[in-house]
C-alpha cells in the first residue's frame, strides 16, 4: 500500500526534519541574541568553523557505521599538522605526502587491529591516542624539530573567503563531504561499510571479507581526521600539541545526533553534518551568551542523551 | 492470576479446524486426584509466528509425562511459558489447582518448578560453588546428588572448563537440590554418553519414587517407552495425542506426529533419470565437532538432495562445513572431482556453493532494505567497491523479486518484512549472483503455507536449471515432495540414503530415530 | 591452596611480580626508601587505583564507564568546594553525603542504560559532560580546601604512610570482598559472563545494573574525596578527567579484568596502578622524557587487551 511506504519514508525524514528544526531554532536564537549573526559574513564565518568538527564527523561516521568508533582522531590530526609544519620548509608537495603517509599507517594500524585481531575499537584507539601523544611529545625535541607554524597556502585554504558567505574551507567541506555522500551512497564498499555494521555474519556468510572492509573503514577516517588536523592548524596558524583534543567527544556527539547508531549498520553523513552545524551554532551562541564553559559542557551532554534517547525510542517502535 | 485473554474467541480463529482428530486421553485409575499441572488453551505467537495454538496438557503427581512433538510443534516454547522464561498469550496455567503466571524463571523455581535445559543454565566464567549460590542452592545438597551420580565435582572449577555432558548433569543435579514438585527435562539426554543418559533415566524413577513429577522431553523413543507413564505428542502448537507410553507406541508416537492433514500436491514433474548426470560435491567421512562422526554422500548436478535428521544431530555444522563457514576436522570434500578446502565462505561461493542458513537472523541485514540485502552478493570481491552500476543492480535485483514473487511494500528495513518474505530474500540475494549448489537449512521453518509452496516451486526450478540443492528439513513431508532423494543422519553418520519414492514420513522418521529396516 | 586457585590468580600473581620488580629497581635508585617515600608511592597510586577497582567493576558486569572521571572530578569539586574552612565533624559528614551522592549518580547511569537500550559508550560519554559541567559550575576555577584533620586521617602526614594504606586497602575489605562474595556480586559477574544464563539463573539483569554503576560510583566518589584530601583543592579540568577515565581502563585492563565482562577482580587493578606509576617515575629517573611513558602505557595496555583477548579466544570456535 502507498501507506506504508509514505509511513516509512516520514519515519526517517522525521528524523532529518527534527535536526533541520533544531538547527534553524538555534540559529534563530542566536541571531536574536547577537545581531551580528544574521549577517552574511557572520554565517560565512560559522560555517568555516564548522569545517574542522564537520571533516572529523565524517571519519567518524564511517568508523560507527561500521559498528567501531576511533578516538585516535585527535593525534592523528594534530600529528598530520605536526608533520606538515615541520617539513613544508623543504617543499609543499612533500610535507603533504608525509602527512598522508603518516595518515594511512595509523589508519592500517587501527584497522588491522580491530578487524584481524578483534580488538575493541574504543581500547585500541585510545591507547593509539595516548601511544601519539607520547611519539610526538618525544618526537618535537627531537627527530620531528622544526617549525610549529603552517604554511601560508594551508592557512589561506583553512579561512579565506572567496565571497560572503562561501570560503574556501567551505569550499573544501562540500568537495570532500561529497566523496563521504558518494562513497556510502553509491559505492560498493559503501553497502558493505553499512553491511559489515549491521550484521558482519551475513557479509561474512554472503562471502565478505569482513577486515577488509573495517581497514579501509579506519584508513578513510584516519585521512579525514589529517585532513581535518590541517585546517585546525591552518585556522590557528599555528600547531600544538592540544590541536584536535576539544573536538574528538563534539565528533562522537555530532555522528550520535545526526543518527547514526554506535552499533553500527544506519546512519548517514548527511546526518552527522547537520550535527556538526548544530554544535557548532551551539557553541556559538553560549559564547555570545558568555555562558560558562560549565553550562556548555552540561548542555552538550543534555542534548547527546536527549537525542540518542529520541532515536532509539523511534527505531524500537518498529 | 488469570494471563489475559479469551479462549473462546480464538477458538473462532481461521487456525483452529474443529474437524480434527484429537484422540480421547486415556484415563488412568488415579485420575480422580488432582492434577499436579493442568495448562488450558495455551497460545503463543512471536509476530506473524505461531507457536503454540491451543495447547492443552496435565501431569499427575508421581508421574513421567513424555512430551513430543518435531521440530517447531511448538515444545520448548511450552516450557519456556511454564518456566517463566517468556510469557503466554492465552490460556492457563494451574498448579495443584492454583492458577499461576511465573514471571521469571526464579519464580517458577519457588513454586516448586525447576527445568533443565539442553543448553545448561549455568554462568560460564563463574566457579560452580558461585553458581550454586547464585541459585540459592544448598551445596550439600548438591554434592549428595551429585554422588549419588556416580560422579565428583570440583566446585572451584568454572562452568566454562568442564564438559558439556557433566555439566547438563550438574544442571540435573542443581535442580534436583531444591526438591521439586514437577522437573522438566528439555532433551537433556540428547548427545550424552550412554551411561549418562541412563543415569538420568534412573533419577527420573527415584523422583517419581518420591511423589514428584517429571516432564520429559526426547527423541529417543526407546527411553520414552522405557521410563514414561504417559506421552502428550504436539503437532503444529496443539496436543494432538495422549496416551500410556507402552512399549510398541511407536507407530502411534509417529503417527501422531505426523497427522493427517492435507497434504500440499506433490509437483508433477519430470523427476526423469538423475542417476546419468554427473556428480557434483562429493563428502568423504567428514568428522566434525561433537556430533559429526563419518558422514559421507554425493550430490549430482540437478540434483535436490534431502537431509532429514532429529534436532542436534549436527547438520547444522555440516551445512556449515560446506559453506565455508566452519571448519572440520577430518574427512574430504570434492567439488567437481577435484578436492577442495574452505577457509572461508568466499571460497565456497567461488566453489559454486551458496548458503541460506536456518537463522534469518545471521543471513539478513535488518535495518538495511530489501534491494542492498539481495545485491550483497555482487559487492563481495574488492573489485566492486567502486561505483555501483544501478541499472544492471536493478536488473538483477527486479528479477530475483520477481522469480520469488518478494513484497515488496515494505521498503525500507528488511526487519519490518514478514518472516515468508524475509526467506525469500535470504534465497534471493544468491538468485541475483549465480550458484551451482545452493545449501538450504531449514527454509520453510515457520512461514505460511502459501510461501511454502512458493519455496517448494523455487527449489525445483533451480533443479530444472541444472543446479543442485542440499536440503535439511525440519518438516519431512517437504522431502518427498521437492526431493529427488535423500539422506538421514543420526548418530554422526549416514544412516539411509533412500530414493524418493521410498522417502515416505514414517520411514523417514524410523530411520532419524536410528530404527532401520 | 588448590592448583586451581593458583591458576585463577595466575595473572594477579604475573602482576605483583611485575609491580614488585619495577618498584624494587626505583626503590633501589633512591638515596633512601623510608616511610617518607613509601607514603609518596601510595598517595602516587591512590586516586588512580580507587578509580581503576570502580571501573574494573562496571566492565566486568558487562558495561564500561566513560564518565567515571568525570565523576571523580566532580566530587572532588563539591568537596574542595563545601569543606574548605568547616570543621572535622563537617568534614565527615559531607564525605558521607558525597559518597551517596556518587553512589546515586552511578545508579542513575545505570538506570538510563537499562531504560534507555542506548549504548553504555553513549550514556557515559554524554553524561561524562554533564557531570564535568556541574563540576566546573561549582568551581569555576581551582581552590577550594579541607579539613586538615580529614585530610591527614585519609592520607596521613610527613611519615605516616598507613593512612593511606589503609585506604586503599579498607574499600577492598570492607566493600569488595563482602559485595564479591554476596548472591548481588555474583549477579554482577553472571551478567558480564551471560546475560541469558544469568536470567535463566535468576537475575534481575535491570536491577543487577543498576546497582553495579552504584558501586561503581561510589569507587569514583572515594577517588574524588581523596584526591581532595591530597592536593587540597578542586580541580575541574576536562583534560584531568579523560586522563583520569582512560587511566581507569587501563588499570582495569591491566589488572586482568577482560573487556567481554564476567572475568577478573579488584586486587589486580589496584596492583596495575603501581606499574602505571613506577613506569613514568622510573623513566623519569633515568632522565627520560616523560612522554615516552605514555608510550609504554598506551602501548602496553594495546598489548594486553590483544594477548588476553587471543588467550581467552583460543578455545573457542569459530
Amino acid at each position: 500500500m502507498a501507506n506504508l511506504i509514505k509511513k516509512a519514508q516520514a519515519r526517517t525524514s522525521i528524523a532529518m526534519l527534527s535536526l533541520w528544526g533544531i538547527l534553524f531554532t538555534l540559529f534563530i536564537i542566536t541571531g536574536l541574541v547577537d545581531h551580528y549573526f544574521f549577517t552574511i559574513s557572520s554565517i560565512g564565518v560559522t560555517l568555516q568553523l564548522a569545517v574542522p568538527l564537520g571533516l572529523l564527523a565524517a571519519g567518524q561516521t564511517i568508523c560507527m557505521l561500521t559498528g567501531g568508533i576511533d578516538l585516535s582522531i585527535a593525534m592523528i590530526a594534530t600529528g598530520a599538522a605536526f608533520i606538515v609544519s615541520i617539513k613544508s620548509p623543504s617543499g609543499l608537495g612533500w610535507a603533504i605526502l608525509y602527512a598522508t603517509l603518516y595518515c594511512i599507517l595509523i589508519g592500517t594500524i587501527n584497522g588491522l587491529a580491530v578487524g584481524l585481531f578483534g580488538m575493541n575499537p574504543l581500547i585500541m584507539t585510545l591507547g593509539m591516542n595516548a601511544v601519539l601523544i607520547g611519539v610526538f611529545t618525544v618526537g618535537i625535541t627531537t627527530f620531528l624539530k622544526g617549525s610549529s607554524t603552517m604554511p601560508d597556502i594551508i592557512i589561506k585554504l583553512s579561512s579565506g573567503t572567496i565571497v560572503d558567505p562561501i570560503s574556501w574551507p567551505l569550499v573544501l567541506w562540500v568537495v570532500f563531504g561529497g566523496l563521504i555522500i558518494f562513497i556510502l551512497s553509491k559505492t560498493g564498499l559503501g553497502r558493505l561499510i553499512y553491511a559489515v555494521g549491521d550484521n558482519a555474519t551475513a557479509a561474512r556468510l554472503a562471502g565478505v571479507r569482513v577486515w577488509k572492509v573495517q581497514l579501509a573503514a579506519y584508513i578513510i577516517c584516519a585521512l579525514f581526521s589529517g585532513l581535518a588536523g590541517l585546517m585546525i592548524g591552518g585556522q590557528s596558524g599555528a600547531v600544538a600539541m592540544s590541536l584536535a583534543d576539544s573536538l574528538v567527544l563534539p565528533s562522537v556527539a555530532a555522528v550520535v545526533i545526526g543518527g547514526t547508531s554506535i552499533m553500527g549498520g544506519i546512519g548517514s553523513y548527511t546526518g552527522s553534518v547537520m550535527g556538526a552545524l548544530i554544535l557548532t551554532v551551539l557553541s556559538y551562541l553560549l559564547a555570545t551568551l558568555n555562558s560558562t564553559e560549565a553550562v556548555k559542557q552540561m548542555i552538550y551532554g543534555a542534548i547527546v542523551l536527549t537525542l540518542a534517547w529520541t532515536y532509539s525510542k523511534i527505531t524500537e517502535k518498529s | 492470576m488469570r494471563i489475559r485473554g479469551n479462549p473462546e474467541s480464538f477458538r473462532g480463529s481461521p487456525w483452529f479446524d474443529s474437524k480434527q482428530n484429537k484422540c480421547e486421553i486415556n484415563k488412568r485409575s488415579n485420575l480422580s486426584q488432582q492434577a499436579l499441572l493442568k495448562i488450558s488453551n495455551l497460545a503463543k505467537s512471536y509476530g506473524s509466528v505461531v507457536a503454540l495454538r491451543d495447547a492443552n496438557f496435565s501431569v499427575q503427581p508421581g508421574e513421567i509425562h513424555a512430551l513430543l512433538g518435531a521440530n517447531g510443534a511448538g515444545k520448548s516454547t511450552l516450557v519456556k511459558i511454564l518456566t517463566g522464561v517468556i510469557g503466554g498469550d492465552l490460556g492457563l496455567i494451574e498448579l495443584n489447582g492454583k492458577q499461576v503466571a511465573f514471571s521469571s524463571p526464579d519464580n517458577a523455581r519457588k513454586s516448586g518448578v525447576a527445568p533443565v535445559f539442553q543448553d545448561p543454565a549455568l554462568i560460564p566464567d563463574i566457579s560452580i560453588q558461585r553458581n550454586l549460590y547464585l541459585t540459592g542452592t544448598d551445596k550439600d545438597r548438591f554434592l549428595s546428588e551429585i554422588s549419588s551420580m556416580g560422579l565428583s565435582v570440583d566446585l572451584n572449577q568454572l562452568a566454562s572448563e568442564i564438559e558439556l555432558p557433566i555439566l547438563r548433569m550438574i544442571d540435573l543435579a542443581r535442580a534436583l537440590s531444591h526438591d521439586p514438585e514437577l522437573l522438566i527435562l528439555d532433551e537433556i539426554t540428547a548427545a550424552l554418553p550412554i551411561d549418562m543418559a541412563e543415569k538420568v533415566i534412573s533419577i527420573m524413577g527415584d523422583h517419581k519414587a518420591r511423589g514428584k513429577s517429571v516432564i520429559f522431553i526426547s527423541h529417543r523413543l526407546a527411553e520414552i517407552e522405557e521410563i514414561c507413564d504417559r506421552a502428550t505428542v504436539l503437532r503444529d502448537g496443539i496436543n494432538v495425542d495422549t496416551f500410556d507410553a507402552t512399549h510398541g507406541s511407536e507407530e502411534r508416537i509417529v503417527a501422531a506426529m505426523l497427522g493427517d492433514k492435507n497434504v500440499v500436491a506433490a509437483h508433477n514433474r519430470n523427476r526423469a533419470n538423475k542417476t546419468t548426470t554427473a556428480e557434483f560435491m562429493r563428502v568423504e567421512s567428514l568428522v566434525g565437532g561433537k556430533h559429526l562422526k563419518d558422514v559421507s554422500f554425493t550430490i549430482k548436478k540437478g540434483e535436490v538432495l534431502g537431509v532429514a535428521a532429529l534436532e542436534g544431530q549436527g547438520q547444522d555444522l555440516l551445512f556449515e562445513i560446506l559453506a565455508g563457514e566452519s571448519q572440520p576436522s577430518g574427512g574430504k570434500l570434492f567439488v567437481n572431482g577435484q578436492e577442495v578446502t574452505f577457509h572461508h565462505p568466499s571460497d565456497a561461493i567461488a566453489a559454486g556453493i551458496s548458503y541460506v542458513p536456518g537463522d534469518r537472523k545471521t543471513a539478513l541485514m535488518p535495518q538495511r532494505s530489501i534491494r542492498e540485502n539481495l545485491a550483497l552478493t555482487r559487492y563481495r570481491g574488492m573489485r566492486r567497491w567502486g561505483k555501483i552500476n544501478f541499472t544492471e543492480e536493478a536488473a538483477k535485483v527486479d528479477g530475483a523479486v520477481e522469480s520469488l514473487e518478494i513484497d515488496t511494500r515494505a521498503k525500507s528495513q528488511v526487519k519490518r518484512l514478514s518472516g515468508g518474505n524475509q526467506q525469500k530474500v535470504t534465497i534471493g540475494r544468491w538468485v541475483t549472483t549465480g550458484f551451482d549448489l545452493l545449501l538450504c537449512f531449514d527454509p520453510t521453518r515457520g512461514i505460511d503455507v502459501g510461501t511454502k509452496a512458493q519455496i517448494y516451486d523455487l527449489i525445483r526450478k533451480f533443479s530444472d536449471e541444472g543446479k543442485s540443492v542440499l536440503l535439511f528439513t525440519s518438516e519431512l513431508r517437504e522431502i518427498q515432495l521437492s526431493c529427488d532423494r535423500a539422506i538421514v543422519l543420526y548418530e554422526g553418520k549416514v544412516q539411509a540414503d533412500l530414493p524418493f519414492e521410498k522417502c515416505d514420513e514414517a520411514s523417514l522418521l524410523s530411520a532419524a530415530h536410528g530404527i532401520v529396516g | 591452596m588448590n592448583l586451581i586457585k593458583i591458576k585463577r590468580q595466575s595473572w594477579n600473581i604475573g602482576i605483583v611480580i611485575i609491580a614488585l620488580g619495577l618498584g624494587t629497581w626505583q626503590i633501589n635508585r633512591l638515596p633512601v626508601f623510608g616511610s617518607y617515600e613509601a607514603r609518596t608511592i601510595l598517595l602516587g597510586i591512590l586516586p588512580i587505583a580507587l578509580l581503576s577497582m570502580g571501573q574494573a567493576i562496571i566492565i566486568i558486569g558487562g558495561g564500561i564507564n566513560l564518565a567515571i572521571g568525570a565523576e571523580s572530578v566532580l566530587i572532588n569539586c563539591l568537596a574542595a568546594r563545601f569543606m574548605a574552612g568547616k570543621s572535622f565533624g563537617i568534614g565527615v559528614a559531607l564525605t558521607i553525603a558525597l559518597l551517596l551522592l556518587s553512589t546515586c549518580l552511578g545508579a542513575i547511569t545505570g538506570l538510563i542504560i537499562s531504560r534507555s537500550k542506548i549504548a553504555d559508550i553513549i550514556v557515559t560519554l554524554a553524561t561524562s559532560f554533564i557531570l564535568i559541567g556541574f563540576a566546573m559550575y561549582i568551581q569555576p576555577s581551582p581552590g577550594g580546601g579541607m579539613n586538615l584533620s580529614l585530610a591527614h586521617l585519609v592520607s596521613g602526614k610527613g611519615t605516616a604512610f598507613l593512612p593511606p594504606l589503609i585506604t586503599l586497602i579498607l574499600p577492598l575489605l570492607i566493600i569488595w570482598i563482602p559485595l564479591y562474595r554476596s548472591r548481588a556480586g555474583i549477579a554482577m559477574y553472571a551478567i558480564g559472563s551471560n546475560k541469558d544464563s544469568a536470567f535463566l539463573s535468576g537475575v534481575n539483569v535491570d536491577l543487577t545494573r543498576i546497582k553495579l554503576y552504584a558501586v561503581g560510583g561510589l569507587f569514583a566518589g572515594l577517588s574524588g574525596i581523596v584526591l581532595t584530601a591530597i592536593t587540597l583543592s578542586g580541580s575541574p579540568f576536562a583534560s584531568i578527567s579523560n586522563t583520569a577515565t582512560l587511566n581507569s581502563v587501563a588499570g582495569a585492563v591491566l589488572g586482568g579484568v577482560a573487556l567481554s565482562g564476567g572475568v577478573g577482580g579488584l586486587t589486580g587493578p589496584a596492583l596495575a596502578a603501581l606499574i602505571l606509576y613506577f613506569i613514568p617515575t622510573i623513566l623519569l629517573n633515568y632522565g627520560i622524557d616523560p612522554a615516552y611513558s605514555q608510550i609504554i602505557t598506551g602501548a602496553l595496555t594495546i598489548i594486553v587487551v590483544l594477548i588476553g583477548g587471543l588467550i581467552r579466544n583460543r578455545g573457542k570456535k569459530k
